[in-house]
């Protein structure tokens, strides 16, 4: 009952907040409660609470509870600093939708709800933000055409792989029993994964499918890219990881071909990845850059097979995702702060804006990562089972790239200050009866506090992305926890799931 | 051979050449309509009457959210492009209605012939056409049909509303093509299907509107639908 409250909950007041995106203050209103909320409700979610769905189940699991609450919490503060520095609410709605979308898909234990639901958020988050982007109104359709266009198709692409699979026609209808693997049900099985493969890396963006990740981050406020690319993202991949999980890794088909076609492309992206963010010196790039190199750790939970490889996914996936949102929200109050997203205009942006810096420094440290965090330790997991020895190292080396493109921002920000900064107000806090500017009027508190916050909404939004960042790192220190795939209650219904067993997260 | 359900495969692939083929954006959106109203009715079993319902209320929901938005735009007054490029399939309907036929062939063949698809069916050295048509082999078929004429406008349409159109047709292709070869879905999995073509939908009506808003004429709203340009109708008075 507590995922289909926080669906519940998160869906009407993510209609409510879009419905009423043109009366700021309202739609804020109800934004921000309904995201608060879905926090507490996000947090009740049990591990033992499953109901029954029209036909089906609908149960929580640990891992769900930990991803539902990074997720919600980073829609609450988004809606916050949408509050305090944007234009108007039209993240937050759409984003409060996806959430719905995408716990209840990842609730769900049949992939193929699962894939539909979480592609029908991202259709949503994706398009329904370009009503208020009246600055490129010209790129806006083609815009939203170019990043719908890809959403489709690892949508598409996942069904039909899923419902293809487990039919009678398909692989895994066929099989016998665990380790006799007909060689020609393993060559169906071998295509199956490299479509699955072949969706999640469009969705997520990796080379050579991202350049509507980076044409999107450039185009759109960085408060649209984690709804979009990031939660959603990863909804899509933890979907397919519990498909694999459940069918193909446990019968142990020889896919050593297969494999090495998708470290390939993983690699590709690690690689390129990393160059393309280093080459950048615009913040929304460096950010859309560093999404497509984490693309290529995740893809590489289908480049190997084993017991280990889904958990370290997941693991690195929740924590690739949250630690992005933490550096979408810096990029977001960076930009609002000193009016530039351009690295040479950015120099001693760490003077002027102390509070931005220890956020940045939590999400260097998240990003990078040390032995011990759960995403750390995924993504040596990963890279160590899909790559032999030495390319091995050789790719572990090049993934850790943030060291590089965040570092330097972080000696940009210490460095003496551009004239941009020089003249830009900072994110300062603002004390007393000042916060009220000169304002002379009627000095009670109800008046003064909402110009002390309009006085220091930069100084707060920073504050939000330090939780932001907190945020991304505890993610990145835990992973998913005790992550749990069940397989029990199907039976319970009567009917069959589409797959051999059940992918709940 | 079931003649109902057969009449509602050629239904749902009739609608779907005319969605994606014809110049007129009403004439493609009750194509449109047709498609993802008729197709419910080809699962096997068919689902609860509740679930039907709400399948065929979110289908006719998804026709009217993009009419309502067409017929929202300004029509096409001064484009100077030719009606054919602007909607409509660009190879024409005989074309797309061949390749939609090409379609049905290979899944009609290649369903029949799959023992664990129609177990009752004619198998190897099957002559007899009547007994390939089974529910799965149609149902197969218009979702392959769909997905071949679907997948052009979804990838390369030129514009909002036919780009919609074809997405709407090509999820709608795969849902039937997983009907046809996994069996009917279960109730969930048909809400969430009427959740994904309702999203489409939104975003389809949103990127008209905004097309529109942001680059007049484009939309090809079609005067059938679109009353008066905003202009005569501001000069007319209400």
């Amino acid at each position: 009952m507590s995922v289909l409250l926080l669906a519940a909950l998160a869906a009407s007041g993510g209609l409510a907040t879009t419905l009423l995106a043109r009366r700021g203050r309202g739609a804020f209103l109800v934004g921000l409660v309904t995201s608060a909320a879905c926090l507490v409700a996000a947090a009740s979610i049990d591990a033992a609470d499953v109901v029954p769905l029209a036909g089906s189940l609908l149960g929580g699991s640990d891992g769900l509870r930990v991803l539902a609450v990074a997720w919600a919490a980073s829609t609450l503060l988004f809606g916050l600093i949408e509050a305090l520095i944007g234009d108007g609410p039209t993240v937050l709605g759409p984003a409060l939708i996806g959430l719905a979308l995408g716990v209840v898909g990842l609730g769900e234990s049949d992939p193929g709800i699962g894939l539909a639901l979480v592609t029908a958020g991202a259709v949503l988050t994706a398009v329904v933000p370009l009503i208020g982007r009246i600055d490129i109104r010209e790129a806006a359709p083609r815009l939203g055409l170019r990043t719908v266009r890809p959403v489709i198709a690892s949508g598409v692409i996942g069904l039909l792989v899923v419902a293809w699979a487990a039919s009678p026609a398909g692989p895994l209808g066929a099989t016998g029993p665990v380790g006799t693997v007909d060689p020609s049900l393993g060559r169906a099985m071998g295509l199956a994964l490299l479509a699955l493969a072949l969706a999640v890396g469009i969705r997520l963006g990796a080379i050579p499918a991202h350049v509507w990740v980076a044409r999107y981050a450039e185009a759109m406020p960085a408060s649209a890219v984690p709804p979009m690319m990031g939660w959603g993202s990863a909804a899509f991949a933890l979907v397919a990881y519990g498909w694999i999980d459940v069918t193909i890794s446990p019968i142990g088909a020889p896919l050593g071909q297969e494999h090495a076609a998708i470290a390939f492309i993983a690699a590709l992206s690690i690689v390129l990845g990393g160059v393309a963010a280093i080459l950048h010196h615009d913040l929304e790039h460096v950010l859309a850059y560093a999404i497509v190199q984490d693309a290529g750790v995740a893809l590489l939970g289908f480049a190997a097979s084993g017991a280990t490889v889904t958990p370290a996914a997941r693991d690195w996936i929740i924590g690739a995702v949250a630690v992005k949102a933490a550096l979408a929200a810096w990029v977001l109050v960076m930009r609002a702060t000193f009016g530039s997203n351009q690295r040479a205009r950015l120099r001693g942006w760490m003077r002027r804006a102390p509070i931005l810096g220890l956020a940045f420094g939590i999400i260097l440290v998240a990003a990078i990562g040390l032995p011990t965090f759960a995403a750390f330790d995924a993504r040596a997991a990963l890279v160590r089972l899909a790559f032999p020895g030495p390319l091995a190292v050789a790719i572990l080396i090049t993934s850790f790239a943030p060291l590089v493109f965040l570092g330097r921002l972080l000696l940009d920000g210490l460095g003496p200050m551009s004239e941009a900064v020089r003249s830009a107000s900072g994110a300062g806090v603002v004390l007393g009866w000042a916060s009220a500017g000169g304002w002379a009027g009627d000095r009670t508190l109800r008046r003064a506090i909402p110009a002390a916050i309009r006085a220091n909404r930069l100084a707060l939004a920073a504050v939000a992305v330090v939780f932001a960042a907190a945020v991304g790192l505890s993610v990145a220190v835990g992973g998913l926890g005790s992550t749990t795939v069940s397989d029990g209650a199907l039976g319970a219904v009567g009917r069959a799931p589409l797959t051999a067993g059940a992918t709940r997260l | 051979m079931n003649p109902i359900v057969v009449a509602v495969a050629i239904a749902v692939t009739i609608g779907a050449v005319v969605a994606v083929s014809s110049r007129n954006a009403r004439t493609a959106l009750l194509g449109l309509a047709i498609t993802v109203t008729a197709a419910p009715f080809l699962g096997d079993p068919l689902p609860q009457t509740s679930t039907l319902a709400m399948r065929v209320i979110g289908a006719a929901l998804v026709a009217f959210l993009l009419r309502s938005a067409a017929a929202s735009a300004v029509p096409t007054v001064n484009d100077p492009r030719p009606e054919a490029e602007r909607l409509g399939s660009r190879v024409g309907w005989p074309a797309e209605a061949l390749m939609a036929a090409a379609a049905w062939l290979v899944a009609i063949v290649v369903a029949s012939r799959l023992a664990a698809l129609e177990p009752a069916g004619p198998g190897d050295g099957a002559s007899d056409i009547l007994a390939m048509l089974g529910p799965a082999a149609v149902t197969t078929a218009a979702g392959l049909a769909s997905i071949v004429v679907g997948f052009v406008p979804a990838f390369a349409g030129r514009d909002a509303l036919r780009t919609a159109i074809g997405m709407l047709i090509l999820i709608q292709g795969s849902f039937l093509l997983r009907a046809g070869v996994a069996g009917a879905p279960g109730d969930l999995e048909q809400i969430a299907g009427v959740a994904l073509f309702v999203a489409v939908a939104v975003a389809g009506a949103t990127l008209i509107s905004i097309e529109e808003r942001h680059e007049p004429g484009v939309v090809p709203g079609n005067a059938s639908i679109a009353p008066l340009p905003r202009t005569q109708r501001r000069r007319d008075g209400p």
